[in-house]
């Protein structure tokens, strides 16, 4: 028995103006490039959760156009995100009118299971750990049920937990690996779309997997940089530390996802750097504490934004450049927070920035709000929750004003120019680190000592995320 | 790019040692038109690391667009070279 598992991949945009000035820009097309090239992780642990005896092939999609020959399996399990689902349901509706059953699943399938049932056999809503095996067993004793619930708990102990598949990897071209070592966050803001939709509460997995699982991927892929697929990393400093003192001996370079709190720890910050922390993604929202008003339950981003920017400088200063997302079409946003916007940025001095429009994803809290004051444009508007197509009536602007200033934006912020500022800068940080050329292959590897910033004068609010 | 005249073999082989120290022994087959960037496998932010260590050994400071036009081997040594030109003065 052979099972297809197919990830739908790539990036998509549809607003044409938006998708031609893209690749115009170099920020922009980069990142871009980056997390089109990733592999399905959610994919690969479904390969481990496959019992023995059953052969898993791994395949990604980018285009469905090209996709012309359906490869002969005995099932197909197809995961994709939301702007991708639509191509995900036209290939399972060719599997299945091929005679070949397909099951559904990842985040979108979770979050809309009613439409994704239309298109398959079966579906597989939450995680996958605690419904695939007995999906896959049920399906051999031709007893498939139309769906199955995954765990919201407990992802990372046993039984339910299992190792990712890293070897179906083998002999294909990646620059980047992901690996996974929390899923869920406490903020939970209005608007996020990732794991913690389909988590009961934040888990962490124990250092000792997240190790064999890096040193498993590092057997494949030679010299992989990781992306750590986590919502936010270090919610649980201590955790977080024990975490880094690990990662030392691997000699890894690696990226991942967390917030502003990780400046409050000098010794956090160390350990980042000493780690083989190259870059970390923060979701900074707004500059505004206007702007973030309502964002996450508790208000955490909004009393933090006033120490932004001297947190950007306490991170970046180890060495540690930021990659700062933005959001534009917040509800207390106006014509004049594009600008606003563009200073801060500047000011800033983060190495990347990632500038985003708000997407009412479905399953959010925020499209549930927008859909109840009547500002979606649309009931269903999938194929354009990119991230940068505009999908809704703006509380205090006009759509075209949204998208205007999103554009205009764009070629203020992606610009070479810019883009080669922030670099200089970055680069100035670097030569100021301590005694950073003692030791030229730490260099290239990893990084050398690190400086020992002054004690920041904003006090943000010290509170724990995870109670 | 920045000038026509030929690198400096001293130069280019200066910082050919300097890639072989800090990279691979391969970086010693580098030629003047390769980017070592790509020839290396290194990403964009080590190549800013590389760069800053460039400046710190050659005794110079990129302007901000040179961080992107400066692709190729030959590039950095006739920027190096212009530079020690430029002190010599």
């Amino acid at each position: 028995m052979i099972i297809g598992l197919i990830a739908m991949s790539g990036v998509r945009v549809r607003t044409k103006e938006l998708a031609e000035l893209g690749v115009t820009l170099p920020q922009f097309v980069s990142r871009g490039k980056v997390i089109a090239s990733l592999p399905s992780l959610g994919l690969l642990t479904v390969a481990a959760l496959t019992p023995p005896g059953v052969e898993v092939v791994y395949r990604e999609v980018a285009d469905l156009e090209s996709y012309t020959d359906l490869e002969p399996f005995d099932l197909v399990g197809i995961s994709s995100f939301t702007a991708q689902i639509d191509e995900a349901y036209a290939l399972a509706d060719r599997y299945r009118e091929a005679g070949i059953p397909v099951v559904l699943g990842g985040l979108h399938v979770s979050l809309q299971p009613d439409e994704a049932a239309a298109h398959a056999d079966s579906i597989v809503v939450n995680g996958a750990e605690g419904a695939w095996p007995q999906l896959v067993s049920d399906f051999r004793a031709g007893r498939m049920r139309p769906r199955y619930d995954g765990m919201r708990a407990r992802v990372f102990d046993l039984p339910y937990y299992a190792k990712p598949r890293f070897d179906l990897l083998n002999g294909r071209a990646y620059n980047r690996l992901t690996v996974q070592t929390s899923r869920g966050c406490p903020l939970r803001c209005e608007f996020c779309a990732a794991s913690l939709r389909i988590t009961d509460s934040f888990q962490q997995k124990s250092v000792d997997k997240i190790v064999t699982e890096l040193k498993d991927a590092i057997g494949v892929i030679d010299q992989p940089f990781f992306e750590f697929a986590d919502d936010n990393t270090f919610i649980n400093k201590k955790w977080g530390k024990q975490l880094l003192r690990a990662l030392m001996p691997l000699d890894i370079k690696w990226f991942t996802e967390t917030d502003i709190s990780v400046a409050d720890d000098d010794e956090l910050l160390e350990l980042l750097a000493d780690s083989g922390c190259k870059q970390i993604l923060i979701g900074f929202e707004s500059p505004t504490a206007a702007g973030l008003a309502g964002i996450d339950p508790n208000g955490w981003k909004r009393r933090r934004c006033d120490c932004y920017l001297e947190s950007i400088e306490r991170i970046q200063s180890h060495g540690i450049a930021i990659n700062g997302c933005f959001i534009v079409g917040l509800d207390n946003d106006t014509p004049d927070t594009f600008e606003e916007l563009r200073d801060f940025i500047e000011a800033s001095k983060l190495l990347e920035v990632q500038i985003t429009v708000q997407t009412p994803f479905p399953g959010t809290p925020l499209y549930r709000r927008l859909h109840r004051e009547k500002r979606l444009l649309q009931e269903r508007f999938w194929d354009r929750c990119t991230l940068f197509d505009v999908n809704y009536t703006p509380k205090n602007m006009s759509v075209d004003e949204l998208e205007a200033g999103l554009r205009w934006l764009f070629r203020e912020v992606y610009n070479q120019r810019q883009f080669n500022h922030r670099k200089r800068h970055y680069m100035d940080i670097v030569k100021s680190l301590n005694s950073p050329y003692r030791d030229a292959r730490a260099f290239a590897s990893k990084r050398y000592t690190t400086a020992k910033p002054e004690e920041a004068p904003c006090k943000p609010p010290r509170e724990p995320l995870l109670n | 790019m920045f000038q026509t005249t030929e690198p400096s073999s001293l130069t280019e082989h200066q910082l050919r040692a300097l890639l072989v120290e800090l990279f691979d022994p391969s970086a010693d087959e580098l030629s003047l038109d390769d980017d070592p960037a790509e020839f290396l496998g290194i990403d964009s932010l080590t190549r800013l690391h590389m760069l800053a260590l460039v400046e710190e050994r050659f005794d110079l400071r990129l302007r901000d667009e040179e961080i992107t036009d400066l692709t190729t081997l030959g590039d950095i040594v006739r920027r190096i070279d212009a530079e020690r030109a430029r002190q010599l003065q």
